[in-house]
């Protein structure tokens, strides 16, 4: 095929591109170039043969070793002293009050046995930050509708030096004892695509892990001014549209059937139309078949067979990237996050999943704990953020601490993030504190910065110190992971 | 816990009338470089502290305490508990302005101030002026406005902020301009507005080198810096000194964590004041703990919420530690304060209880 100056920079020739290093064109038939939708397929086709590089990735930890501490905070209400952790390749092993270190013996003869690390303080999961705005660079200005646009396609690739920034972000969280995170789209209004949860890489870089999620923003915080008002019934008619829509697919296929009905009737009717056609117009051919006197125009015409109309193909519901996302979510293949905060939104937003039933993860929550149990009977989670007033001026009622143990109180899985602020997420460790110095349950603070975001997040690996867990830990050294008077540092596995 | 709170307020209360010697036996003491210190005696008089030792010497009534005394937390410079704005924007150089004169003791800050273990704030002028005027000393509770007051006039403060060089209402719009604006006002009003450790707010280079430079011509080398800003891209000027730096909240960049870690490996030390930070009633004690995270030091970041506050005023010898000689600003603790799950137990200000907690199995 030759290429037209105006052709050249087309998407379907930019795939083709793409495509030429794996599987030439000229290797393609003709008509699998020429048609777009096919030609899109064999792509998706190239990408399951060769997965995406970002799924094939594996975290670069390697060594395997034992670390002898003081004890550990296994798991909600499992703790230990003193501790023996082996990791291998950046997992757990095993964990244990003794060291359960084995000797092995080679082919050689000779033994060997894992080397033994000892630290002083207490082992614990690493944290697992359920709501950042930590993205790639330049994530923010890409050009592709917020509605559609999924964050772990523009993470970066596993390569030292790539994005100095998010390696910054990720050191920082690092330090301040975070394994894992949500990175959420940092963008304004209603509609804001898929993030998605990641933890680190050796390369302190983040890796998509767990659950992609669909985002959404209501009410003062999507966008400002009056158009505030209406999101949460614009969200609603979204996924009413969506699930409509799928609706019409039956309707389609009904049509469907009729046009083939339809036009099976319409072939009979044209080959007879055809013969008689041809049957009237010999006819009129014939030398004595000329007008006769006394025969009037109308008659003649009315002689000559009418064509058949060719039924018409029924409309295809149209396919959107954005209403794909919704139908995903209504599928279960996304979560679906709402960032929602007064009465009235949030009791709506219970409404939508009543009715159609997703994953769903409240976000911000700022009257969330007002409407405690019937969050508890939806079966939705609430991500709160700490970066939001501790104690509160006046009414000492909205403090972070007083919703908080309200939700915990009412049943209500609550997880405690950064909240997305910038930088926020260094300081998340001691802001739970504050929440322990005001009266909150430590073990359930605990919980909430670890166990309680993993499993929202799908964070399987994360939020326990059991067998096959992440290693990446903290080592705290006080009486708990919230004593800055004493040392705390991270584990980072090797 | 509330027993012990009792006793504090009770002997307290017994002490004022005949100034008899108390000693406090806590569980631990908060030693000046942030260690705790067990089995050590505090004995204050004449609401100072007259001895600390494991044994001391003098006589009293003896108060076992349940927790953890430590000296009261020090703001280093703030607005609270005073009006709002504290400047005067019909001048760009306000060099006799007291923040004395805008002190509201009847405030609510005081109270709130007082339940997170605060005992003394410096309220310095909004660095809104090229000369903003003078601070003052306030402690957070006390008799009467005479009590109150630890210092009218602390330190002038000049600031090199972009808030100071850009007011296109009185100007000065430029760091040139702000700097010739404050030699004028020293050469107008003479050398005491700044001799005497004068205080620059400042947010880049160029005010840490103007600063510098407006000491030396005045042929001085006592003067203090307040880093504000993006102190990442400064921060170096400064490597060395006792510096202000304002409380943690939202705003923080990856980066500044570095930053105060390379800056505290080169001998800085740090004085944690509210203004121009977060804007939490305890936002003092917990960017002191997250100074401790960032520094891998919990010692020096109990320092810049307790003893370096205090030398950055010249008051290191009354405030911010226990020791001999100091203020009886003490305030007893569940546990270590820098432990996020301690409490404020009860609080101690020149040897009178002014605070005590309920207990948390009392509140409804």
């Amino acid at each position: 095929m030759k290429d037209s100056v105006d052709n050249r920079l087309s998407k379907e020739n930019l795939n083709r591109r793409m495509a030429e290093p794996v599987l030439s064109p000229s290797a393609l038939p003709e008509k699998l170039i020429v048609n777009p939708r096919a030609m899109l397929a064999v792509i998706g086709g190239l990408f399951l043969l060769f997965p995406s590089p970002l799924q094939a990735q594996d975290s670069g930890y390697t060594r395997t070793y034992v670390i002898q501490a003081d004890g550990a905070w296994v798991a909600p209400g499992v703790r230990i002293e003193p501790a023996f952790v082996k990791v291998s390749a950046g997992k757990i092993v095993w964990v244990s009050a003794t060291d359960l270190r084995q000797e092995r013996t080679n082919m050689l003869g000779n033994t060997s046995i894992d080397p033994l690390i000892k630290v002083n303080g207490f082992l614990a999961p690493g944290m697992v930050d359920a709501w950042t705005t930590m993205v790639p660079a330049g994530y923010a200005q890409d050009p592709h509708a917020a509605a559609t646009q999924q964050l772990q396609d523009s993470l970066p690739m596993q390569v030292a030096n790539e994005d100095e920034l998010l390696v910054a972000q990720v050191l920082a969280a690092r330090q301040a004892g975070i394994a894992a995170v949500f990175l959420s789209a940092a963008r304004d209004g209603w509609r804001r695509g898929v993030g998605t949860a990641a933890d680190f890489s050796s390369l302190d870089l983040p890796q998509a892990q767990g659950e992609g999620a669909l985002e959404f923003a209501v009410g003062a915080q999507g966008d400002r001014g009056l158009e505030r008002t209406f999101m949460i019934e614009e969200l609603e008619a979204a996924f009413t549209e969506a699930a409509d829509w799928r609706g019409s697919w039956d309707d389609f296929d009904e049509s469907l059937e009729k046009y083939g009905k339809d036009l099976e009737k319409y072939e009979e009717s044209l080959t007879k139309y055809i013969a008689e056609k041809k049957k009237f117009d010999e006819e009129a051919k014939k030398p004595g078949a000329q007008a006769q006197e006394g025969e009037t125009k109308e008659t003649k015409e009315s002689k000559e067979p009418t064509a058949p109309k060719r039924p018409k193909y029924p409309i295809e519901p149209q396919v959107t990237a954005a209403r794909d996302l919704l139908l995903g979510a209504l599928d279960g293949k996304y979560q679906v996050r709402i960032h929602a905060d007064t009465v009235a939104d949030i009791q709506r937003v219970i409404a939508l999943k009543k009715k159609h039933g997703f994953h769903l993860l409240l976000v911000g929550g700022g009257s969330a704990d007002l409407l405690a149990d019937e969050l508890r009977l939806a079966e939705i989670p609430v991500i709160l953020s700490l970066g939001d007033d501790l104690h509160a001026a006046p009414p000492v009622e909205r403090s972070l601490a007083k919703r908080y143990t309200a939700l915990v109180d009412g049943g209500v899985e609550v997880a405690l993030a950064s909240g997305g602020a910038e930088g926020l997420h260094m300081l998340m460790l001691t802001r739970a504190g504050e929440l322990i110095a005001a009266g909150c349950d430590k073990n359930k603070v605990w919980d909430s910065l670890t166990s309680i975001p993993a499993r929202l997040l799908g964070l399987n690996d994360y939020g326990s110190l059991h067998r096959g867990k992440s290693a990446t830990m903290i080592l705290f050294e006080g009486t708990s992971p919230f004593d800055a008077s004493a040392l705390m540092k991270t584990h980072k596995p090797k | 816990m509330l027993l012990s709170a009792t006793f504090l307020l009770g002997c307290a209360a017994a002490a004022m009338p005949a100034q008899q010697a108390i000693i406090l036996r806590p569980d631990a003491i908060v030693a000046a470089d942030g260690s705790l210190q067990k089995g050590m005696a505090v004995v204050i008089k004449d609401g100072k502290i007259v001895e600390v030792s494991a044994n001391p010497s003098a006589q009293g009534s003896q108060v076992r305490l349940k927790g953890v005394l430590a000296p009261g937390i020090i703001d280093a410079f703030t607005g609270r508990g005073a009006d709002f704005l504290l400047t005067e924007q019909s001048d760009a150089a306000t060099p006799d302005l007291r923040a004395a004169d805008g002190l509201d003791l009847d405030h609510p800050a005081w109270q709130a101030l007082l339940e997170r273990g605060v005992t003394t704030v410096h309220i310095t002028p909004d660095p809104t002026n090229v000369l903003c005027g003078w601070g003052t000393v306030v402690s957070v509770a006390g008799d009467n406005r005479k009590a109150r007051i630890l210092k009218a006039a602390s330190r002038p403060i000049a600031s090199l902020l972009q808030s100071s060089v850009n007011d296109d209402r009185i100007g000065p719009t430029s760091v040139a301009g702000a700097i010739e604006r404050l030699n004028q006002t020293i050469a107008a009003v003479g050398m005491d507005s700044l001799e005497n450790s004068a205080w620059f707010f400042v947010e880049n280079t160029e005010g840490v080198a103007a600063a510098k430079e407006i000491i030396s011509s005045n042929k001085s080398n006592k003067f203090q810096m307040v880093l504000m800003g993006d102190v990442a891209s400064y921060g170096g000027a400064v490597a060395g000194q006792l510096v202000g730096i304002p409380t943690f909240g939202g705003g923080m960049v990856a980066r500044h964590a570095e930053t105060w870690k390379r800056l505290h490996k080169s001998g800085t030390t740090f004085a944690f004041g509210s203004r121009g930070g977060s804007g939490e009633w305890s936002s003092l004690r917990t960017s002191a703990m997250s100074l401790s995270r960032f520094l891998g030091d919990p010692g020096a970041a109990w320092a810049a919420i307790s003893s370096n506050p205090a030398r950055m005023l010249g008051m290191g010898e009354v405030l911010g530690s226990i020791a001999v000689g100091q203020r009886a600003d003490l305030v007893l603790w569940s546990a270590h304060p820098l432990d996020a799950a301690a409490a404020v137990v009860s609080v101690m200000i020149g040897g009178n209880t002014v605070y005590r907690a309920t207990p948390p199995e009392d509140k409804s």
